[in-house]
Protein backbone atom coordinates (compact mmCIF):
# COMPACT_ATOMS: atom_id res chain seq x y z
CA UNK A 1 0.00 0.00 0.00
CA UNK A 2 1.44 3.55 -0.65
CA UNK A 3 2.01 6.39 1.37
CA UNK A 4 -1.36 8.45 -0.32
CA UNK A 5 -3.30 5.47 0.55
CA UNK A 6 -2.40 5.15 4.16
CA UNK A 7 -2.49 9.05 4.51
CA UNK A 8 -5.97 8.91 3.15
CA UNK A 9 -7.14 6.01 5.35
CA UNK A 10 -6.03 7.99 8.93
CA UNK A 11 -7.49 11.30 7.15
CA UNK A 12 -10.75 9.03 7.23
CA UNK A 13 -10.03 7.57 10.69
CA UNK A 14 -9.68 11.32 11.78
CA UNK A 15 -12.44 12.58 9.67
CA UNK A 16 -10.14 15.03 8.19
CA UNK A 17 -10.63 13.87 4.80
CA UNK A 18 -12.46 16.32 2.61
CA UNK A 19 -14.87 15.34 -0.34
CA UNK A 20 -12.07 15.30 -2.79
CA UNK A 21 -9.83 13.51 -0.38
CA UNK A 22 -12.74 10.75 0.40
CA UNK A 23 -13.62 10.22 -3.27
CA UNK A 24 -10.02 9.91 -3.93
CA UNK A 25 -9.60 7.10 -0.98
CA UNK A 26 -12.95 5.39 -2.28
CA UNK A 27 -11.42 5.27 -6.17
CA UNK A 28 -7.84 3.87 -4.46
CA UNK A 29 -9.47 1.44 -2.10
CA UNK A 30 -11.68 -0.22 -5.17
CA UNK A 31 -8.05 -1.56 -6.51
CA UNK A 32 -6.82 -2.34 -3.02
CA UNK A 33 -7.89 -5.20 -1.22
CA UNK A 34 -5.03 -4.67 1.13
CA UNK A 35 -6.35 -0.83 1.88
CA UNK A 36 -9.62 -2.25 2.48
CA UNK A 37 -8.87 -4.41 4.93
CA UNK A 38 -6.45 -1.47 6.30
CA UNK A 39 -9.26 1.00 6.70
CA UNK A 40 -11.76 -1.68 8.31
CA UNK A 41 -9.20 -2.93 10.71
CA UNK A 42 -8.51 0.83 12.00
CA UNK A 43 -12.22 1.96 11.85
CA UNK A 44 -12.55 -1.30 14.30
CA UNK A 45 -9.85 0.27 15.85
CA UNK A 46 -11.55 3.40 16.72
CA UNK A 47 -14.86 2.08 17.22
CA UNK A 48 -12.93 0.51 20.24
CA UNK A 49 -11.18 3.09 22.02
CA UNK A 50 -14.70 5.22 21.30
CA UNK A 51 -16.23 2.88 23.74
CA UNK A 52 -13.88 3.41 26.45
CA UNK A 53 -15.46 4.37 29.12
CA UNK A 54 -14.55 7.47 31.26
CA UNK A 55 -12.96 7.14 34.84
CA UNK A 56 -14.23 9.33 38.19
CA UNK A 57 -12.35 11.17 39.46
CA UNK A 58 -11.43 10.34 43.04
CA UNK A 59 -14.07 12.26 45.70
CA UNK A 60 -12.36 15.03 47.25
CA UNK A 61 -9.57 15.47 45.25
CA UNK A 62 -10.92 18.87 44.01
CA UNK A 63 -11.43 19.85 47.35
CA UNK A 64 -7.68 18.99 48.11
CA UNK A 65 -6.67 21.02 45.71
CA UNK A 66 -8.78 23.98 46.38
CA UNK A 67 -7.34 23.81 50.50
CA UNK A 68 -3.68 24.19 48.94
CA UNK A 69 -4.51 27.25 46.31
CA UNK A 70 -3.06 30.09 48.17
CA UNK A 71 -5.73 32.90 49.50
CA UNK A 72 -4.21 35.77 47.24
CA UNK A 73 -2.55 35.17 43.45
CA UNK A 74 0.79 34.05 43.38
CA UNK A 75 2.85 36.69 42.07
CA UNK A 76 7.08 35.53 41.20
CA UNK A 77 9.25 37.15 43.85
CA UNK A 78 11.15 40.09 42.66
CA UNK A 79 13.69 42.08 44.33
CA UNK A 80 14.52 45.37 43.32
CA UNK A 81 18.69 45.37 42.58
CA UNK A 82 21.00 47.24 40.78
CA UNK A 83 21.77 47.32 37.89
CA UNK A 84 24.81 45.72 36.34
CA UNK A 85 25.77 47.63 33.44
CA UNK A 86 29.47 48.41 31.49
CA UNK A 87 29.17 51.91 32.27
CA UNK A 88 29.17 53.02 35.40
CA UNK A 89 26.55 56.36 34.57
CA UNK A 90 24.54 55.58 37.86
CA UNK A 91 26.30 54.11 41.13
CA UNK A 92 24.78 51.06 42.10
CA UNK A 93 23.97 52.49 45.55
CA UNK A 94 22.09 55.14 43.82
CA UNK A 95 20.84 52.81 41.52
CA UNK A 96 19.45 51.02 44.00
CA UNK A 97 17.79 53.81 45.87
CA UNK A 98 16.26 55.77 43.20
CA UNK A 99 14.68 52.15 42.22
CA UNK A 100 13.40 51.76 45.43
CA UNK A 101 12.06 55.40 45.90
CA UNK A 102 10.21 54.99 42.50
CA UNK A 103 8.24 51.99 43.35
CA UNK A 104 7.74 53.03 46.97
CA UNK A 105 5.94 55.90 45.01
CA UNK A 106 4.36 53.39 43.38
CA UNK A 107 3.43 51.64 46.79
CA UNK A 108 2.59 54.64 48.48
CA UNK A 109 5.15 54.88 51.30
CA UNK A 110 8.57 55.06 52.65
CA UNK A 111 11.55 54.59 50.02
CA UNK A 112 13.19 51.58 51.48
CA UNK A 113 15.19 48.68 49.75
CA UNK A 114 12.88 45.90 49.94
CA UNK A 115 11.60 42.70 48.83
CA UNK A 116 8.45 43.93 46.27
CA UNK A 117 5.95 42.46 45.60
CA UNK A 118 5.43 42.69 41.41
CA UNK A 119 2.02 42.49 41.44
CA UNK A 120 1.57 45.81 43.27
CA UNK A 121 3.57 47.11 40.91
CA UNK A 122 1.73 45.70 38.15
CA UNK A 123 -1.11 47.51 39.41
CA UNK A 124 0.63 50.63 37.95
CA UNK A 125 2.97 49.55 35.66
CA UNK A 126 3.81 45.72 34.69
CA UNK A 127 1.15 43.95 32.62
CA UNK A 128 0.43 41.08 34.92
CA UNK A 129 -2.29 42.19 37.18
CA UNK A 130 -3.69 44.75 34.91
CA UNK A 131 -4.84 44.06 31.55
CA UNK A 132 -4.38 47.85 30.42
CA UNK A 133 -1.02 47.46 29.61
CA UNK A 134 0.84 49.70 27.40
CA UNK A 135 1.68 49.12 23.65
CA UNK A 136 3.50 46.08 22.82
CA UNK A 137 5.87 44.45 20.37
CA UNK A 138 5.29 40.56 19.48
CA UNK A 139 8.25 38.46 19.03
CA UNK A 140 6.83 35.60 18.13
CA UNK A 141 8.37 33.13 15.69
CA UNK A 142 9.52 29.40 15.56
CA UNK A 143 12.32 30.45 17.93
CA UNK A 144 10.90 32.59 20.35
CA UNK A 145 7.71 34.02 22.04
CA UNK A 146 6.76 36.84 23.89
CA UNK A 147 6.86 40.31 23.99
CA UNK A 148 8.42 43.55 25.00
CA UNK A 149 6.17 46.33 26.39
CA UNK A 150 6.19 50.14 27.61
CA UNK A 151 4.39 51.00 31.02
CA UNK A 152 4.16 53.93 32.78
CA UNK A 153 1.95 55.54 35.24
CA UNK A 154 2.73 57.87 38.87
CA UNK A 155 5.16 59.85 36.86
CA UNK A 156 7.64 56.59 36.04
CA UNK A 157 7.93 54.61 33.43
CA UNK A 158 9.15 51.45 32.40
CA UNK A 159 10.19 48.76 29.71
CA UNK A 160 8.86 45.25 29.93
CA UNK A 161 10.54 42.28 28.57
CA UNK A 162 8.56 39.09 28.64
CA UNK A 163 10.79 36.30 26.19
CA UNK A 164 11.39 32.57 25.92
CA UNK A 165 13.96 32.23 23.28
CA UNK A 166 15.81 29.15 22.36
CA UNK A 167 18.65 30.90 21.28
CA UNK A 168 20.64 34.04 22.71
CA UNK A 169 18.68 37.35 21.52
CA UNK A 170 20.00 40.96 21.27
CA UNK A 171 17.43 43.63 22.22
CA UNK A 172 18.73 47.15 21.02
CA UNK A 173 16.22 50.32 22.05
CA UNK A 174 16.68 53.51 20.62
CA UNK A 175 14.87 56.77 21.35
CA UNK A 176 15.73 58.70 18.02
CA UNK A 177 19.09 59.90 19.53
CA UNK A 178 17.68 60.30 23.32
CA UNK A 179 19.48 59.34 26.20
CA UNK A 180 17.89 56.84 27.72
CA UNK A 181 18.49 56.35 31.27
CA UNK A 182 18.14 53.01 33.59
CA UNK A 183 17.11 53.97 37.01
CA UNK A 184 16.48 50.68 38.20
CA UNK A 185 15.66 46.80 37.25
CA UNK A 186 12.78 44.63 38.39
CA UNK A 187 13.51 41.11 37.73
CA UNK A 188 10.29 39.63 37.97
CA UNK A 189 11.69 36.10 36.38
CA UNK A 190 15.21 36.38 35.78
CA UNK A 191 16.86 38.87 34.09
CA UNK A 192 19.37 39.32 31.00
CA UNK A 193 22.70 38.03 30.57
CA UNK A 194 24.00 41.34 29.77
CA UNK A 195 22.67 44.98 29.51
CA UNK A 196 24.82 47.73 28.18
CA UNK A 197 24.36 51.60 26.98
CA UNK A 198 25.89 52.85 23.99
CA UNK A 199 25.29 56.31 21.83
CA UNK A 200 22.10 56.90 24.51
CA UNK A 201 20.91 52.93 23.11
CA UNK A 202 19.99 50.14 25.66
CA UNK A 203 21.15 46.92 24.22
CA UNK A 204 20.11 43.46 26.22
CA UNK A 205 21.80 40.54 25.39
CA UNK A 206 18.26 38.21 26.56
CA UNK A 207 19.23 33.93 26.93
CA UNK A 208 16.10 31.44 27.71
CA UNK A 209 13.09 32.50 29.37
CA UNK A 210 13.27 35.52 31.53
CA UNK A 211 10.83 38.53 31.94
CA UNK A 212 12.53 41.62 33.55
CA UNK A 213 11.46 45.39 33.77
CA UNK A 214 13.82 48.34 33.15
CA UNK A 215 12.65 51.41 34.87
CA UNK A 216 14.02 54.28 33.19
CA UNK A 217 14.40 57.73 34.68
CA UNK A 218 12.58 61.04 33.67
CA UNK A 219 15.47 63.31 34.74
CA UNK A 220 15.80 64.39 30.76
CA UNK A 221 12.27 64.25 29.99
CA UNK A 222 10.73 60.48 28.66
CA UNK A 223 11.20 59.90 24.97
CA UNK A 224 8.08 60.45 23.05
CA UNK A 225 8.50 57.05 21.45
CA UNK A 226 11.24 54.00 21.59
CA UNK A 227 12.59 51.75 18.55
CA UNK A 228 12.98 48.40 19.41
CA UNK A 229 14.98 46.25 17.15
CA UNK A 230 15.49 42.63 17.85
CA UNK A 231 18.37 40.34 16.42
CA UNK A 232 19.29 36.56 16.81
CA UNK A 233 22.39 34.83 15.10
CA UNK A 234 23.33 38.34 14.06
CA UNK A 235 20.40 38.78 12.09
CA UNK A 236 17.82 41.48 12.48
CA UNK A 237 14.66 39.41 13.22
CA UNK A 238 11.93 42.01 14.46
CA UNK A 239 11.84 46.02 14.60
CA UNK A 240 8.88 47.78 15.74
CA UNK A 241 8.40 51.49 17.20
CA UNK A 242 6.14 51.82 20.46
CA UNK A 243 5.15 54.47 21.85
CA UNK A 244 4.50 55.21 25.85
CA UNK A 245 0.73 54.90 26.43
CA UNK A 246 0.09 58.02 28.82
CA UNK A 247 1.54 61.40 29.32
CA UNK A 248 3.57 61.23 32.24
CA UNK A 249 3.50 64.21 34.92
CA UNK A 250 6.81 65.45 35.20
CA UNK A 251 9.00 63.04 33.19
CA UNK A 252 8.15 64.70 29.35
CA UNK A 253 8.55 67.87 28.01
CA UNK B 1 -8.51 36.83 17.74
CA UNK B 2 -8.87 34.53 20.89
CA UNK B 3 -12.29 32.85 21.34
CA UNK B 4 -11.03 30.94 23.97
CA UNK B 5 -14.41 30.55 26.52
CA UNK B 6 -12.29 30.29 29.52
CA UNK B 7 -10.48 33.52 28.97
CA UNK B 8 -12.65 35.44 31.30
CA UNK B 9 -12.06 32.68 34.30
CA UNK B 10 -8.46 32.58 33.72
CA UNK B 11 -7.87 36.78 33.83
CA UNK B 12 -9.95 36.77 37.00
CA UNK B 13 -7.97 33.43 38.55
CA UNK B 14 -4.81 35.52 37.78
CA UNK B 15 -6.01 38.29 39.70
CA UNK B 16 -6.41 35.96 42.86
CA UNK B 17 -10.31 35.00 42.14
CA UNK B 18 -10.44 31.64 43.65
CA UNK B 19 -13.99 31.25 42.68
CA UNK B 20 -13.13 31.55 38.87
CA UNK B 21 -9.93 29.37 39.43
CA UNK B 22 -12.39 26.48 41.27
CA UNK B 23 -14.72 26.72 38.13
CA UNK B 24 -11.43 26.05 35.52
CA UNK B 25 -10.84 23.54 38.13
CA UNK B 26 -14.59 21.90 37.95
CA UNK B 27 -14.58 22.35 34.46
CA UNK B 28 -10.95 20.29 33.79
CA UNK B 29 -10.90 18.43 36.88
CA UNK B 30 -12.62 15.42 34.76
CA UNK B 31 -10.83 15.81 31.44
CA UNK B 32 -6.99 15.77 32.93
CA UNK B 33 -7.55 13.18 35.24
CA UNK B 34 -8.92 11.03 32.35
CA UNK B 35 -5.79 11.69 30.40
CA UNK B 36 -3.41 11.10 33.07
CA UNK B 37 -5.41 7.67 33.80
CA UNK B 38 -4.91 7.03 30.14
CA UNK B 39 -1.15 7.85 30.20
CA UNK B 40 -0.55 6.17 34.02
CA UNK B 41 -3.06 3.31 34.22
CA UNK B 42 -2.22 4.41 37.94
CA UNK B 43 -5.60 5.88 39.81
CA UNK B 44 -3.00 7.14 42.53
CA UNK B 45 -0.18 8.61 40.14
CA UNK B 46 -3.26 10.12 38.12
CA UNK B 47 -4.67 11.99 40.76
CA UNK B 48 -1.14 13.12 41.48
CA UNK B 49 -0.82 14.50 38.12
CA UNK B 50 -4.44 16.17 38.55
CA UNK B 51 -2.79 18.09 41.61
CA UNK B 52 0.07 18.77 40.20
CA UNK B 53 -1.30 20.37 37.14
CA UNK B 54 -3.78 22.34 39.11
CA UNK B 55 -1.34 23.93 41.57
CA UNK B 56 1.61 24.52 38.63
CA UNK B 57 -0.92 26.45 36.24
CA UNK B 58 -2.26 28.27 39.44
CA UNK B 59 1.34 29.35 40.31
CA UNK B 60 2.05 30.20 36.40
CA UNK B 61 -1.19 31.81 35.54
CA UNK B 62 1.01 35.46 35.44
CA UNK B 63 2.75 33.22 32.61
CA UNK B 64 -0.02 32.43 30.49
CA UNK B 65 -0.24 33.62 26.93
CA UNK B 66 -4.08 34.67 26.03
CA UNK B 67 -3.17 34.29 22.27
CA UNK B 68 -3.20 30.32 23.47
CA UNK B 69 -5.91 28.15 24.46
CA UNK B 70 -6.28 27.20 28.17
CA UNK B 71 -7.00 23.85 26.93
CA UNK B 72 -3.50 23.36 25.23
CA UNK B 73 -1.48 24.78 27.99
CA UNK B 74 -3.21 22.69 30.63
CA UNK B 75 -3.02 19.92 28.54
CA UNK B 76 0.44 20.32 27.77
CA UNK B 77 1.27 20.08 31.29
CA UNK B 78 -1.02 17.22 31.94
CA UNK B 79 1.00 15.49 28.97
CA UNK B 80 4.30 16.76 30.75
CA UNK B 81 3.82 15.30 34.26
CA UNK B 82 2.28 12.21 33.03
CA UNK B 83 5.50 11.46 31.19
CA UNK B 84 7.55 12.74 34.27
CA UNK B 85 5.92 10.01 35.68
CA UNK B 86 6.76 7.05 33.60
CA UNK B 87 9.97 8.36 33.03
CA UNK B 88 10.57 7.83 36.67
CA UNK B 89 9.05 4.66 37.02
CA UNK B 90 11.44 1.76 37.61
CA UNK B 91 8.93 -0.61 36.39
CA UNK B 92 5.40 -0.33 35.15
CA UNK B 93 2.72 -1.53 38.00
CA UNK B 94 -0.20 -2.11 35.74
CA UNK B 95 -3.46 -1.87 36.96
CA UNK B 96 -5.64 -4.85 37.55
CA UNK B 97 -8.77 -4.66 37.08
CA UNK B 98 -9.13 -8.28 35.99
CA UNK B 99 -13.17 -8.59 34.81
CA UNK B 100 -14.23 -5.74 37.75
CA UNK B 101 -16.79 -3.41 36.57
CA UNK B 102 -18.66 -6.00 34.20
CA UNK B 103 -22.04 -4.86 33.36
CA UNK B 104 -24.13 -8.06 34.52
CA UNK B 105 -27.13 -5.94 33.45
CA UNK B 106 -26.51 -6.89 29.98
CA UNK B 107 -26.14 -10.36 27.99
CA UNK B 108 -23.37 -11.99 29.73
CA UNK B 109 -21.25 -13.13 26.79
CA UNK B 110 -21.43 -9.90 25.47
CA UNK B 111 -20.33 -8.00 28.77
CA UNK B 112 -17.67 -10.71 29.56
CA UNK B 113 -16.21 -9.77 25.78
CA UNK B 114 -16.72 -6.09 26.64
CA UNK B 115 -14.53 -6.38 29.62
CA UNK B 116 -11.73 -8.36 28.01
CA UNK B 117 -11.63 -6.09 25.05
CA UNK B 118 -11.15 -2.67 27.66
CA UNK B 119 -8.94 -4.58 29.23
CA UNK B 120 -6.67 -5.87 26.25
CA UNK B 121 -7.08 -1.98 25.12
CA UNK B 122 -5.72 -0.74 28.36
CA UNK B 123 -3.12 -3.24 28.42
CA UNK B 124 -2.22 -2.37 24.77
CA UNK B 125 -1.83 1.34 25.70
CA UNK B 126 0.48 0.86 28.09
CA UNK B 127 2.59 -0.78 25.77
CA UNK B 128 2.97 2.00 23.67
CA UNK B 129 6.20 4.46 24.25
CA UNK B 130 4.61 7.43 25.94
CA UNK B 131 5.15 9.72 23.15
CA UNK B 132 2.94 7.67 20.93
CA UNK B 133 0.48 6.65 23.98
CA UNK B 134 -0.41 10.47 24.20
CA UNK B 135 -0.93 10.88 21.26
CA UNK B 136 -3.60 8.50 20.63
CA UNK B 137 -5.08 9.68 24.19
CA UNK B 138 -5.32 13.10 22.59
CA UNK B 139 -6.78 12.24 19.72
CA UNK B 140 -9.02 9.09 20.35
CA UNK B 141 -10.09 10.69 23.98
CA UNK B 142 -9.32 14.05 24.15
CA UNK B 143 -10.61 14.75 20.36
CA UNK B 144 -8.04 17.17 19.59
CA UNK B 145 -7.28 18.30 15.80
CA UNK B 146 -3.77 17.51 14.63
CA UNK B 147 -2.97 21.24 15.10
CA UNK B 148 -3.68 21.46 18.49
CA UNK B 149 -1.72 18.29 19.29
CA UNK B 150 1.07 19.67 18.01
CA UNK B 151 0.49 22.71 20.13
CA UNK B 152 0.04 20.59 23.31
CA UNK B 153 2.92 18.82 22.54
CA UNK B 154 5.00 21.00 21.23
CA UNK B 155 6.04 19.47 17.88
CA UNK B 156 4.99 20.07 14.52
CA UNK B 157 1.78 18.53 12.72
CA UNK B 158 3.89 16.41 10.37
CA UNK B 159 5.30 14.72 13.64
CA UNK B 160 1.59 14.02 15.45
CA UNK B 161 0.38 12.65 12.06
CA UNK B 162 3.26 10.53 11.93
CA UNK B 163 3.49 9.01 15.62
CA UNK B 164 -0.36 8.63 15.46
CA UNK B 165 0.47 6.81 12.26
CA UNK B 166 2.70 4.31 13.86
CA UNK B 167 0.61 3.87 17.36
CA UNK B 168 -2.35 3.04 15.52
CA UNK B 169 -0.89 0.59 13.66
CA UNK B 170 1.16 -0.88 16.67
CA UNK B 171 -1.98 -1.26 18.68
CA UNK B 172 -3.91 -2.67 15.81
CA UNK B 173 -1.19 -5.40 15.58
CA UNK B 174 -0.96 -6.21 19.27
CA UNK B 175 -4.96 -6.31 19.74
CA UNK B 176 -5.04 -8.72 16.63
CA UNK B 177 -2.37 -10.86 18.23
CA UNK B 178 -4.89 -11.01 21.54
CA UNK B 179 -7.76 -12.12 19.03
CA UNK B 180 -9.39 -8.62 20.09
CA UNK B 181 -8.89 -6.25 17.25
CA UNK B 182 -10.25 -9.00 13.91
CA UNK B 183 -13.00 -6.56 12.34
Amino acid sequence: MDDRTLELIHGDIDRVNDAEAQRELTLRLESSAEGRRELARLRHLRQILAGETDFEPPAGLRASIMAQIPAHAPRPAARVIPLRTRRTWFGAAAALAATAAGVALLLGRAPEITELDPAVLAGTMVRSATEASGPSLRLDDASMTGAISLHSGEGRYAIEVDLDAARPVVIQADAGGAQLEIEGFVPVAGEPAELSIKDGGIRLLHRGNQRYVLVLGTGGGAPSSIDFSVYADGQLVRQGRLTWPDEIPGGRE
Amino acid sequence: MNKDPDTALVRASRNGDRVAFEALLTRYERPIYNVAMRMLRHPEDARDVVQSVFLTAFEKLHQYDFEHKFYSWIYRIAINESIDILNGRTRYAPLDEGLEGVDDSSNPHEAVRAAQLGAGVQAAMMRLAPDYRAVIVLRHFVDCSYREMAEILGVPEKTVKSRLFTARQLLKEWLDADDMGAA
